[in-house]
């Protein structure tokens, strides 16, 4: 066990900082070979990936990473390509707006479709939740329960990971805010309900940062469940702290936090909310 | 980053499980027995094993190992429920503090007895007057030619009644305040002056007392480390006191129980799901602060954040099963029908400590805000 980021690491995540700020991030993606990271390395990939997750959380960018960097490749053994794979299930899927595949799972197995409706049905900006109809014959299937439960599990640590980025950089944007923003005089964080605010905050996110990289890093089922149940239920308390902390401006369109807690508000309940998961763990503590 | 157990460290683990399969049954399960389960013969029976000490150096015949492997081993013991309050502020926070600090004499003196379960330490930090406050210490220490005469009230020392030595924290430099002129020293608990009281918690037991010394006389060499450097040896120390597997696991007891409770109810097993990923997350950030460690940087605000988080959980775990057991939560920890076996009457009775000892949430979040964000 070591904590150290390593040089390479640090070089992944300023590479997919950047690309996640560039102009079309998806692109970005396809071009720096960030989608195949599970395809080319099954057993080292997801850790990397967890690592552009956060990235791309951090910056609040919504792209199709999980279906197509890590669904489909943990099924079916090849890279999707610079295809956007769709994932759901119940006639609802994630990322299924302008998708080009999309994944529906029953019963401990799983279908990929190319032909498909899709129908947007999200509330929230970015979010590419949609009503989904497949019609015709699958293009791939696997029927393997094991492999679809890894499948399942593996999208959720890496959703823990990009709700993780998002925590991280809500918790910056709170601590830096309550330096700037001045009342009475001085400094809000200058008032200890604010300081212990913002180190509840921060606390949290640096929670979530590790639970999510030892998910899909060490990929013990218990750590998976346990990433995006916690970071799930924590990402409701750490969203309204930080509006909290940051008062009306947090609340407007334009000042930026509010994407980033409307993203973890999707992310909550996609790839398994809390409660969903939460059940698996016990599942497997109680065996 | 590597976040998996080494082989090497998986092996330890198995060992360690080995022996507590053999020892189970010479030693009550209880919640809270890394600091109430005093029980000097297990103590000895790990320290055969090499299982105290083994973060310090090989030289002084500690394991050599690092602290991620110290929290891989405790883990197995704090599952278990097994007493180890006969050596483990010796073990966690003594013993390093000797090493770090003490003179070859010292060492030669200490540390052996310390690797043996042979001797208790009790932390001698709090009095009445400095809580939280630990800088408002007013016990003083004045020399006396070659030696040091102390006079002080020290409270809240878990296990003093067990102990063989206190580690003390006195005002060395008279008219200093605050941080300035501390010093350490380690004073035996026969040393004429010395006396202790007892204070029974809220639960009955008792672990707490009260040391009084009154113009106690204790040669030039009870003096840990550098005159007047107390405060910057003491804060080093707390790191490794806040960043303990004990800090999410000392109702382990109750929550193992609570699996059993559980069954096949949909309801109680979401809400055991959401403790028991709490309790992982905690431990993330537990290993993340030992590995501070490791570095070479004693954890600060990592281990502020990992106990202040933990022991959130901790409470958490009593809350969530005294609603399930509903009015058999009022039984007797030995009733029959007591819930969880006993563990939640006790577990219950000492949950308020978590979020005090070893640091309130208020002081770990003040010092989160200030050191660790610049606030």
């Amino acid at each position: 066990v070591n904590f150290t980021v390593t040089e390479e690491e640090e070089a992944v995540l300023a590479a997919a900082t950047e690309v996640a700020g560039s102009a079309d991030p998806w692109t970005a993606l396809i071009e720096g070979g960030w989608l195949d990271l599970v395809a080319d390395d099954p057993a080292g990939g997801l850790a990397y990936t967890g690592l552009v997750a956060e990235s791309l959380g951090a910056a609040a960018v919504g792209v199709p990473l999980i279906g197509t960097a890590v669904v489909w490749p943990t099924l079916f053994g090849t890279g999707a390509g610079a295809r956007r794979v769709a994932v759901g299930e119940d006639g609802l899927a994630e990322d299924a707006v302008g998708a080009d595949l999309l994944i529906v799972f029953t019963d401990g197995s799983a279908s990929a479709y190319s032909d498909f409706s899709a129908e947007p049905v999200g509330g929230l900006e970015g979010d590419g939740l949609a009503a989904v109809t497949s019609t015709g014959e699958p293009v791939e299937r696997c029927t393997d329960p094991v492999r679809v439960e890894l499948a399942r599990r593996r999208a959720a640590a890496v959703a823990a990971a990009e709700m993780a980025g998002a925590l991280g950089r809500v918790s910056a944007m709170t601590t830096a805010y309550v330096q700037e923003r001045q009342q009475f005089g001085r400094p809000v964080s200058a008032f200890q309900a604010v300081a212990h605010g913002a180190a509840h905050l921060a606390t949290l996110a640096e929670a979530a940062r590790w639970s999510a990289r030892i998910a899909c890093q060490a990929q013990e089922p218990v750590d998976m469940h346990a990433a995006k149940g916690w970071i799930s239920a924590a990402s409701a308390e750490a969203s309204a702290v930080a509006h909290q902390l940051h008062g009306a401006v947090g609340f407007t369109e334009e000042y930026g936090l509010a994407r980033l807690t409307k993203r973890l508000r999707s992310l909550r309940f996609a790839w398994g909310d809390d409660g969903e998961h939460h059940l698996s763990l016990a599942r497997l503590t109680t065996a | 980053v590597h976040l998996k157990f080494t082989e090497d460290q998986e092996r330890l683990r198995a060992e360690a499980e080995a022996f507590i399969a053999e020892h189970t049954g010479t030693f009550d399960v209880a919640c809270d027995n890394w600091i109430v389960g005093f029980d000097r013969e297990f103590s000895k029976k790990m320290a055969a094993r090499g299982w105290i000490g083994i973060t310090w150096p090989t030289a002084y015949g500690g394991g050599g190992r690092s602290y991620v492997d110290r929290l891989a081993l405790s883990e197995v013991f704090l599952a278990a429920g097994a007493p180890l309050a006969a050596h483990w502020f010796g073990d966690r926070q003594m013993g390093p503090s000797i090493l770090a600090h003490g003179t070859p004499a010292q060492q030669e003196r200490y540390l052996p007895e310390i690797l043996a379960g042979a001797v208790t330490f009790c932390i001698g930090m709090s009095e009445p007057q400095a809580g939280s406050d630990l800088a408002g210490v007013r016990t003083r220490a004045v020399r006396d030619g070659a030696n040091w005469r102390i006079t002080g009230h020290k409270i809240w020392t878990s296990l003093a009644h067990h102990s063989d030595y206190i580690y003390l924290l006195a005002r060395s430099t008279p008219g200093s305040e605050r941080h300035e002129g501390l010093s350490e020293f380690i004073i035996p608990l026969n040393t004429p002056g010395v006396t202790i009281s007892p204070i029974h918690d809220m639960s009955g037991a008792h672990h707490f007392n009260e040391v009084f010394l009154d113009d106690v006389v204790v040669p030039d060499d009870a003096l840990i480390g550098t005159e007047g450097q107390g405060w910057r040896q003491v804060t080093g120390q707390l790191g490794y006191e806040r960043a303990g597997l004990e800090r999410v696991m000392s109702v382990w007891p109750l929550l193992r129980a609570m699996r059993t409770a559980a069954g096949d109810d949909e309801r109680r097993l979401e809400e055991l799901g959401a403790l028991e990923a709490a309790v992982r997350v905690a431990r993330g950030l537990i290993f993340r602060a030992a590995a501070t460690a490791d570095e070479g940087r004693p954890p600060d605000h990592e281990a502020a954040m990992a106990k202040v988080f933990s022991t959130t959980v901790e409470q958490r775990i009593t809350e969530v099963a005294s609603r399930w057991a509903g009015r058999a939560a009022r039984l007797a920890p030995d009733h029959p029908d007591a819930a969880f076996g006993g563990h939640l009457s006790t577990a219950w009775l000492i949950a308020p400590s978590f979020s005090i000892r070893g640091g309130t949430n208020e002081v770990l979040r003040g010092i989160i805000a200030r050191r660790g964000l610049g606030l």
